[in-house]
């Protein structure tokens, strides 16, 4: 082992090697930025790249481009509350206020902080379980994932802000959606009304760029005003940020072991990890914001997640030849283009020393990914400042061309143009929008592995000691997220507050909604 | 259980209706496997429900509580009901709102329209060039640098990072 690391060690220093890591930085920051891209159509692109390639140069270039867009994708989130990639879904709920307070620097520094620390924890993680991956991969099978499936669900609970009820019905809308084309457990189609762009399902990239980036766009225009209100705060710069990361230190490395944990269940998403480490922390007495508001450490555990992830997806891919996610699956495929044999035998010799390269190819890119985008954020913050009228237009361009690169079909224009005015709506009518992502991305795991784990066990896999133990946490988690909802709503009902108003309800969904503020 | 406002009541109902619709739909899958949407859209109809009678009591408390108080005001000051519920005036400008939005949505479909027809790049001139000369008037010069500096980063991300451009049904 010790060889093999400094063997892993040398490549470090081989400027060539460094090269294609650089080269990899920068093309997955591009990616992070501009929305509706994302990892998977990054390592498509350099795939063609790859084909013939030295194993550890090619690995440099697609890591280094995969491991730092979920660095870059908080830009567009906290700047313009657009997801940059489906992973920052969440850092966008309080990113985005924090941005509308003056505090974007502050926001993006804790965001790449947080994201620098993730990814190098993930990077260790993923060197630490080498030696014990292959039984605890195998122990979860589809009545476990089930069980998991369930407890992301269950966030809903936590994450929605005002009525249970809106947001409980918010999820079954995802849910709903996610129904949408062919049937996960048998080859119908559901809900497609013979239209042909409805059969492979709605893509998430369109729910979230249509339910996030529109309505915001919209009521920047409405309110006419700039994404923050009273201009930037010079005490909430890119160092007060980087500062939030320190005080929160336990945050972060406790979201990033999550991330890193869950991203070695294969199948189990970014966006399914972002938003179970937000309604985690979500839950924290030290929050001193209600959370939807601009509260910092919803930024920092979304983001050490995401980024710790990318360690734990590698191991069912290095170690099975498993992709653990989308972009896994298109890595593996430059793996077997630069010959490169997955399996267990990756942790013996030559393999060994590939993955323990990884790991330090893992560190370097998030560590230079940071330091590039904390270089970009200084003027890019400003843009916070740029009226809405003068920015909704590119956005709207920005966005309309992103959504046409799921598919390259007009259908899916059409389909972010319909998801954008349900969001509208939802935003206006102050129904948390959050649970109806949490649902999309979560139904066909729900789905899939309940039906799985009913015609293999029958009902026996109730039994099974990692479903109860899974099912308790989720009875937790349904707990405190009843709990939650109380302690916002008790302070109102002490105070007394009559008819419609209910400062409870005054969240992330209803800000800037409340009417009459800053008219048109 | 705190009550939905008015117009959250009006969402349920239609949500409801569309759940129902769902879960009528879901009967006529062939395979039972694929009947998940049936029990959440049931499910889902139960707390539209619950929902609309929950948003029904609140508002008829409101009501009683607006008719008591503009009942008790009236011999003094002669104030109307209304100005004594903030929670239905809140209503109508949160659906004022709404409406304001919707005509910016509009905008948005027109920009589409033009990419529809005329393709991303001459569509989205187009709208940049009017937007500015209308909505947010720019003197030319800034239009032509922001025209240009649109067209070249889009040259660029097609070059270099492959993004793919919705083509025009006329050009």
């Amino acid at each position: 082992m010790i060889e093999a690391g400094l063997e892993a060690l040398q490549n470090l220093a081989d400027p060539g090697l460094m090269a294609w890591l650089g080269a990899g930085v920068l093309i997955g920051i591009t990616i992070g930025i501009i929305p509706g891209l994302g990892g998977m159509v990054g390592m498509a692109i350099l795939l063609p790249f790859v084909f013939g390639m030295d194993p550890i140069a090619g690995i440099f270039l697609l890591l280094g481009m995969a491991a730092v867009t979920q660095t870059s994708d908080a830009f567009p989130a906290v700047l313009f509350g657009i997801p940059g990639t489906t992973a920052s879904q969440a850092t966008i709920m309080d990113g985005y206020p924090l941005a509308q307070k003056g505090e974007a620097g502050r926001a993006l520094g804790a965001a790449f902080g947080a994201s620098a620390i993730g990814g190098i924890i993930g990077a260790a993680a993923l060197f630490a379980v080498l030696p014990i991956a292959r039984p605890l991969v195998l122990a979860l099978g589809s009545p476990e994932l089930f069980m998991l499936a369930l407890v992301g669900l269950a966030t809903v609970g936590i994450v929605s802000q005002g009525s249970p009820i809106l947001g409980v019905l918010s999820g079954v809308i995802g849910l709903l959606l996610a129904g949408v084309g062919t049937a996960t457990t048998v080859l119908e189609y559901r809900y497609t009304f013979d239209v042909l762009v409805l059969r492979d399902g709605l893509s998430l990239v369109i729910i979230a760029l249509g339910l996030f980036a529109i309505p915001e766009a919209i009521q920047l225009l409405t309110q006419n005003r700039a994404v923050a209100k009273d201009g930037l705060k010079e005490t909430a710069g890119l160092s007060a940020g980087l500062r939030d990361v320190y005080r929160h230190r336990g945050l972060v490395v406790r979201s990033a072991g999550i991330g890193s944990v869950l991203g070695m269940v294969p199948g189990v998403g970014g966006s399914i990890i972002d938003w179970i480490t937000y309604g985690l922390a979500s839950r924290s007495k030290r929050n001193q914001v209600p959370f939807g508001e601009g509260e910092i450490r919803g930024v920092i555990a979304p983001e050490s997640a995401n980024n710790a992830k990318e360690g734990g997806t590698l191991v069912p891919t290095f170690l099975f030849g498993i992709p653990g996610s989308g972009t896994t699956a298109v890595l593996l495929g430059g793996l077997v283009l630069m010959g490169v044999q997955t399996g267990p035998r990756m942790v013996e010799g030559d393999g060994l020393v590939l993955i323990l390269s990884v790991v330090f190819a893992l560190v370097l890119a998030n560590l230079l990914a940071t330091t590039l985008c904390m270089g970009l954020s200084r003027w890019l913050a400003k843009i916070s400042l740029v009226p809405a009228k003068i920015l909704v237009p590119f956005i709207l361009i920005v966005i309309t061309i992103a959504s046409y690169q799921d598919g390259e079909r007009w259908g899916n224009i059409l389909l972010f143009l319909g998801m954008g005015l349900l969001g509208w709506i939802m935003l206006t009518l102050k129904i948390p929008r959050p649970p109806l992502l949490i649902g999309f991305v979560l139904g066909p795991s729900v789905e899939r592995y309940m039906w799985i784990s009913i015609s293999r066990y029958g009902a026996d896999w109730l039994l099974f000691p990692g479903v109860i133990t899974i099912g308790l946490v989720l009875v937790l988690v349904l707990v405190l997220g009843v709990l939650n909802q109380r302690r916002k709503t008790a302070p109102t009902l002490a105070a007394g507050a009559s008819g419609e108003t209910d400062a409870g309800s005054a969240t992330s969904e209803d800000r800037d909604a409340r009417p009459g503020r800053e008219g048109e | 259980m705190r009550g939905l406002r008015f117009h959250q009541l009006v969402f349920c109902a239609v949500l409801g209706l569309v759940l129902i619709a769902a879960a009528l739909e879901a009967r006529t899958f062939r395979d039972v496997a694929s009947w998940f949407p049936l029990y959440f859209s049931l499910v889902g109809t139960v707390l539209c429900g619950l929902g609309v009678v929950s948003g029904l009591v609140r508002w008829w408390r409101a009501r009683r509580e607006a008719v008591a108080v503009a009942g008790a005001d009236q011999p003094a000051s002669g104030v109307a009901s209304s100005a004594v519920d903030p929670g239905q005036a809140q209503v109508r400008e949160e659906v004022a709102v709404l409406v304001a939005g919707l005509r910016w949505f509009a905008l948005i479909l027109t920009y589409v329209a033009l990419v529809w027809l005329l393709g991303v790049a001459l569509g989205s001139v187009l709208f940049v060039v009017v937007w500015f000369r209308t909505v947010h008037v720019w003197a030319w010069r800034n239009i032509a640098i922001s025209v240009a500096s649109m067209l070249i980063l889009g040259w660029l991300g097609q070059t270099l990072v492959d993004i793919e451009f919705p083509p025009g049904l006329l050009l």
